[in-house]
């Protein structure tokens, strides 16, 4: 009898708390978002599968939560500590992006760089409700809106902010489509929703192979930190453009970054430890992460419209909410409020440009905030 | 420590000065940098054009002697062979699509030359492949290979400018 009860008591059952309940229900709502909404299927359902296995109640010592060394999970977490998914992603990324509306159109990077105005101002508002200031720059890289290089940068500066970190970010990014269209609407006019940009001109094959290596060799001398994320992004990028090495790019692109998602998903999602998880911090962070989706968001709107004040060719302002990297999710919000004033406004192929400006923005943020802090 | 003696600890003001002004100029530059690309490998190009054609100039003429020297023409040949006369970047699109079929094996199926050129992002590939169609640089094969298409490679190409000349 001894033996059952001993049994029962070392069960799921018998160890649960309400924690693991809560992050239980966390975990389904993201799987539910991901299958019945379709916000970013790809992410929220390895992440929500990942916090259901990382709040199932386990015995301590005996190798089996992610925090525990030698445990397989902990073995697949080394990826995340180390930063080594993060640039693996990055270099998917470069190997599915077309840069050629960006480089059609340079003068729509500068939305990229306003919009980064989020992450500083985030990292202001954490330093001042108390973070120390290198938790206060990996918060503060959640208003990137990049999830990558948030965990990139939290694995550097703050490990053990990693999980809520990663969270934040990836469920902005999902709620993208709701949280942008009333900044945009309160920020712009009728009139200026309506504004149609011009076709952009067409992109010879020779400028897109020397971008990737052209910028990597600026940005990286401008922020040698973000060498890790920009160097795989470019890389990637040269990969697709060149032509030579297609069977590389398509690898890129498929195998390497479908792998490397399932694995940060799972292993992002099992780190969310109810006892680590459910912290007074994270709830900062959660609240900090979507101030700065917001700030980012308004900063990119601003100064889209400041850029009018100077520029004969008008930008349409919503561009600007594209700016934050939520590659391509902010781009298609864009769309989606420019399409509702006007159904014949065709802003995707545009918005792309801030957008992937942004990416690059980002990662040139997390580059200095590391070397700043380091 | 909260609020604005925090961020002053934390040389909060000073990197944030500091750093959104790193992203801003990366970018700037950037952007600056790609505004001028286009331009630069125009410019490259009519010099590169320019340069061709001083060499075809410069290049020495024969004497009389040596002209008596060369071997006759024989008549069966023809005098000069078809020419196709295309825009630098028509010759480059050419280049690429070969570049394509090398890999797909001739003859191709025009279909799946289109998909594989839409995959590696060559602009506007149903217009520029019509053009090659056009201009008879890619003919359909004969025979039991009808309904695909093969380069044809008897003909030369002529690089022009956008006015034709």
């Amino acid at each position: 009898m001894d033996l059952i009860l001993q049994f029962l008591h070392n069960t799921g059952f018998g160890m649960v708390d309400y924690r693991h309940i809560i992050m239980i229900v966390v975990g389904i709502i993201f799987i539910y978002l991901g299958i019945a909404k379709h916000y970013e299927p790809l992410l929220l359902v390895p992440i929500g599968f990942g916090i259901l296995i990382g709040n199932i109640p386990v015995f301590k010592g005996l190798g089996l939560g992610i925090y525990e060394k030698g445990s397989v999970l902990n073995y697949l977490y080394f990826g995340v500590r180390q930063g080594i998914y993060p640039p693996l992603i990055f270099l998917g990324i470069g190997a599915m992006t077309d840069f050629s509306t960006m480089l059609a159109r340079p003068k729509l990077m500068l939305l990229g760089a306003a919009a980064q105005v989020g992450v500083f101002a985030t990292f202001l508002s954490a330093l001042a409700l108390g973070f120390a200031p290198h938790e206060a720059a990996s918060i503060g890289i959640i208003g990137g809106a990049d999830g990558p290089t948030a965990i990139f940068l939290s694995a550097k500066l703050a490990p053990e902010l990693v999980g809520p970190i990663a969270i934040a970010a990836y469920s902005y990014m999902a709620l993208v489509p709701v949280i942008q269209p009333p900044i945009m609407y309160l920020l712009t006019t009728r009139k200026e929703r309506l504004i149609r940009m011009s076709d952009p001109r067409e992109v010879s094959k020779r400028e897109k192979i020397i971008f990737p290596i052209m910028a990597f060799l600026l940005c990286c001398f401008v922020a040698p930190a973000a060498l890790p994320l920009l160097g795989m992004l470019f890389f990637g990028n040269l990969l697709k453009e060149c032509l030579v090495t297609e069977r590389l790019a398509q690898t890129a692109r498929t195998a390497v970054i479908d792998t490397v998602t399932i694995l940060l998903g799972v292993t992002v999602g099992a780190s969310t430890q109810a006892d680590v998880f459910l912290t007074a911090k994270s709830v900062g962070i959660f609240a900090l992460g979507a101030a700065s989706f917001m700030v980012a968001t308004a900063g990119g709107v601003l100064f889209a419209k400041l850029m009018n004040l100077f520029s004969k060719d008008k930008i349409n302002p919503l561009l600007g909410a594209a700016g934050v990297s939520a590659v391509p999710d902010s781009a298609r919000v864009v769309q989606l409020v420019g399409n509702r004033e006007d159904p014949n406004n065709y802003l995707l192929m545009h918005a792309m440009a801030p957008n992937i400006s942004g990416v690059i923005g980002s990662a040139i943020a997390a580059g200095v905030l590391w070397s700043f802090l380091l | 420590m909260y609020g604005l003696k925090a961020i002053s600890a934390g040389n909060g003001w000073l990197i944030t000065v500091a750093g959104a002004g790193i992203v801003f100029s990366g970018l700037l530059m950037l952007a600056g940098i790609l505004s001028c690309m286009e331009r630069l490998l125009r410019f490259y190009d009519r010099q590169m054009e320019a340069l061709s054609q001083m060499r075809r100039k410069w290049r020495r003429k024969p004497r009389p002697r040596e002209r008596v020297a060369e071997p006759p023409i024989a008549q069966s040949e023809p005098a000069t062979a078809a020419v196709v006369r295309l825009t630098e970047e028509e010759r480059q699109t050419a280049y690429y699509f070969q570049w394509i079929t090398k890999r797909l094996g001739e003859p191709f199926s025009l279909p799946l030359l289109l998909e594989h050129a839409e995959k590696r992002g060559i602009a506007r590939p149903h217009s520029r492949l019509d053009h090659l169609l056009r201009v008879g640089l890619i003919v359909e094969a004969e025979g039991d290979a009808r309904g695909f298409y093969v380069w044809r490679s008897d003909l030369n190409i002529f690089c022009v400018d956008e006015r034709g000349q």
